[in-house]
């Protein structure tokens, strides 16, 4: 009961008089604190993270027919109730007065996700009716958006012209049911690709194959391994650098608590001539700097989780959730407490060697 | 003078002056192995999203783009076009010719329903260059010089039940099937035959349709965009001397006639997306390590410039002036600060290294400014960390101080 009060008083006494130097303390946890949330925040959803940017190279498998020359249109839906993007495909031949030109089906909602890259003049969502030309193609037609390609059996109004540098710069694109009454071809496909989680492409790939052993489900390699290539080692690289920042952070807070304790070795000299017992100044400034420590990262967590937020958005778009939650506040708190206490404990050592006598007498 | 003053300081207190240039030192060695890894990220990451192939497509004026959605092959109006294989090495001498990274020129024939396509298999060029996530499954790499070795496509061996070693008749001729290639795009529906074999069986000979190259580019931004007719002459110097992709194209098109040589937009536009994002990752990471690095040499100096108020105080009192202690103890941090900023440089340009080694399997360039530009950094961080105690301590009346005992 006793000690408590003592305890309160000393440490209102230190507010009071110290302010600076406890302040200065502080601030050093508090820093401390918000650069581990920030990076802890960061670490642990990065991989996610940066998966999901890959899917701007659109899809990582596709399905094309082993034997004829279609595919069942529902490969496509067990892709999508296995939780993976698919966009079907329906390529058939049409003509445009004496021209012969690919016409491809598909379903503008699906495919849009996958091909972002599409650099699209006018609108790329087409209704029963309507399509899309490549931009050689439409030049080769001289048509422009809104005019009616005469494309036989089935005219459609030209809603958008697309520049891909692949081969749909030749291609018209009309819905994938119109297509299929051009062609006499229904529930079916020519190609379908599909984007499926970078961590369950080889689950995915696999279920299919099983299913639709009429089809070659296939990885794009090209796609895959780059994601995980790059994925990785950025991974890779921040933890190194997560690293370094904590290991410089810690140093920066462990010279602050050992000069509070140097600091004050008149004090300590005064309080040890009072009768104080070693153990109990030790355990007096170990839950000085614990209070500071617990004070500091909450200060710092609560920065640093802002300010992950601010800048993730910067970063990775308006999507973005900082990852840091309740784990990551803890991780935080128990890194700031080992370290406040380990700075501590180092420089409680040399309370130990404080002489009352030597320290009063001024030297 | 004062280069006695702080000969006589460092003698007088060796571990505690050892201790802080140690503690700036590891300061400044984060500080200069963070920038050395952010300034060379992008460059590296560049180089390991060249792994998801091609990014500019080089097609004769005529013909029509093949492969794709569908891998569909649609000749133009008229007869389709070539370009001359002799002209391909020239894209080497366009002004970015040191970014191309790979160029792959092939040639397209169909025997009955099946897909051909003549290529380059060498191996540090061609397809194997351009493409370097494609492996075999099983057999061997034909050689360019072979009139009887063929690779099958995955999806064609599968359909053909075709082995290493099947002999099959491709347009009339022999051939031997030395490995299997699985890409995961319309590749695996074709046979590729040695470019000059397929070349001289179709009576094409010197000629290709198609070149895909993969270059080192600049993520295209807002100016990127613009369209170069429109641009004032220094806009269009600018414009022409940056390594985007759109200004690649534009000079492998001069180079060799009769082409047409376009961006593809799947590979391009992603990868400049993700650089963006790797690199806004490691500025923030930079920031951090920067702002904690820099903290650290502050209170450090600042904690050090308090403990020696007793020096200032005598000094005032024997009659020093202010300026003069200034001047003395300012030299001694901004030397010290210098001293640790060296050996953190040294340190950190190792540990920029061993970063590189680690992750990307390869030396990280750092550029001979770094280190100097962190030692003036640590020499100026120290210097602001100490001059606000050593101004209080200018400011108090000397015999207070000595009377503390402090």
């Amino acid at each position: 009961m006793k000690s408590w009060r003592f305890f309160l008083r000393v440490a209102l006494g230190a507010l009071r008089y110290r302010k600076q130097r406890l302040l200065a303390a502080f601030a050093a946890l508090a820093v401390a604190a918000a650069l581990a949330t920030v990076l802890f925040g960061i670490y642990g959803t990065v991989e996610q993270r940066f998966r999901n940017e890959f899917r701007v190279y659109g899809a990582n498998i596709t399905a094309v027919p082993l034997r004829g020359g279609t595919i069942p249109l529902r490969l496509a839906e067990v892709a999508e109730s296995l939780g993976a993007e698919a966009a079907p495909f329906l390529i058939t031949a049409g003509k445009v007065g004496a021209r012969t030109v690919a016409v491809v089906g598909f379903v503008p909602d699906k495919t849009a996700s996958l091909t972002t890259y599409w650099q699209v003049q006018g609108q790329r969502a087409v209704a029963s009716g309507e399509c899309v030309a490549g931009e050689r193609l439409a030049s080769d037609l001289s048509v422009a958006v809104g005019a009616t390609v005469a494309l036989e059996g089935a005219p459609c109004k030209l809603t958008g012209i697309i520049a891909t540098g692949g081969a749909e710069d030749d291609e018209l694109l009309i819905p994938l049911a119109d297509a299929a009454n051009l062609s006499g071809i229904t529930q079916a496909a020519s190609i379908i690709r599909i984007r499926a989680e970078g961590r369950r492409l080889e689950e995915i790939r696999t279920a299919l194959a099983t299913q639709f052993p009429a089809a070659d489900v296939r990885t794009i390699r090209s796609v895959a391994g780059t994601e995980t290539n790059v994925v990785l080692k950025i991974r890779a690289a921040l933890f190194l650098l997560t690293l370094l920042i904590l290991a410089i952070t810690t140093l920066c807070v462990t010279s602050n608590f050992t000069e509070i304790v140097i600091e004050r070795a008149k004090e300590i000299g005064i309080m040890k001539a009072l009768g104080a017992a070693e153990g109990r100044l030790a355990a007096f400034f170990l839950s000085e700097s614990s209070a500071l420590a617990l004070a500091g990262s909450l200060t710092g967590y609560l920065t640093g989780a802002l300010a992950a937020a601010v800048i993730g958005r910067q970063i990775f778009g308006s999507g973005f959730e900082a990852g840091a939650g309740w784990v990551v506040f803890l991780g935080v708190a128990a890194v700031m407490l080992i370290v406040s206490s380990i700075a501590t404990a180092i420089a409680a050592a040399r309370i130990r060697a404080i002489q009352p006598a030597v320290i009063l007498r001024g030297e | 003078m004062i280069f006695r003053f702080v000969r006589d300081s460092i003698r007088r207190a060796p571990r505690r002056k050892a201790l802080t240039i140690a503690a700036i030192a590891l300061g400044s060695a984060v500080a200069t192995g963070m920038l050395g890894v952010m300034l060379s990220i992008g460059d590296k990451m560049n180089h390991e999203l060249r792994a998801a192939g091609a990014n500019i497509l080089v097609t004769a004026k005529a013909a029509a783009v093949t492969g794709g959605v569908g891998g569909t092959t649609t000749p133009a109006a008229g007869a389709a076009s070539y370009m001359a294989e002799a002209d391909v090495p020239k894209i080497k001498s366009i002004f970015w010719g040191l970014n191309i990274t790979g160029f792959a020129p092939s040639l397209a024939a169909r025997d009955g329903s099946q897909d051909l396509q003549g290529v380059w298999f060498t191996q540090n060029t061609g397809l194997r260059a351009v493409n370097p996530t494609w492996s075999l499954t099983e057999g061997k790499w034909p050689s360019d010089a072979s009139t009887t070795e063929a690779l099958a496509g995955a999806t064609t061996a599968r359909r053909n039940a075709w082995h290493t070693g099947q002999k099959i008749t491709l347009l009339g001729e022999p051939f031997e099937i030395t490995g299997i290639l699985a890409t995961g795009d319309d590749t695996d529906d074709r046979v590729l035959l040695p470019l000059t074999r397929l070349q001289q069986l179709t009576g094409h000979p010197g000629l290709i349709d198609r070149i895909e190259v993969a270059a080192l580019t600049k993520p295209e931004d807002d100016f990127a965009r613009r369209d170069p007719r429109s641009m004032t002459a220094v806009d269009l110097e600018r414009w022409s001397c940056t390594n985007y992709v759109s200004v690649i194209a534009k000079q492998i098109a001069d180079v060799i006639p009769g082409s047409n040589a376009k961006p593809i937009r799947r590979v391009a536009d992603s990868e400049g997306k993700i650089l963006n994002k790797v690199s806004g990752l490691m500025g923030l990471i930079t920031l951090a390590a920067l702002l904690s690095a820099g903290l650290t040499v502050w209170s450090l100096t600042a904690t050090t410039m308090m403990e020696r108020r007793g020096e200032v105080a005598i000094m005032q009192a024997i009659g020093a002036t202010r300026a003069l202690v200034a001047v003395l103890l300012g030299t001694e941090v901004v030397l010290v600060g210098l001293a640790g900023g060296a050996i953190g440089a040294v340190g950190g340009v190792a540990l920029a290294r061993f970063v590189g080694e680690s992750v990307f399997r390869d030396a990280v360039e750092i550029s001979w400014v770094l280190p100097g530009v962190i030692m003036l950094a640590a020499a100026l961080v120290s210097l602001a960390g100490a001059w606000q105690p050593l101004r209080r301590a200018l400011r108090m009346d000397p015999a207070t101080i000595l009377r503390e005992g402090l």
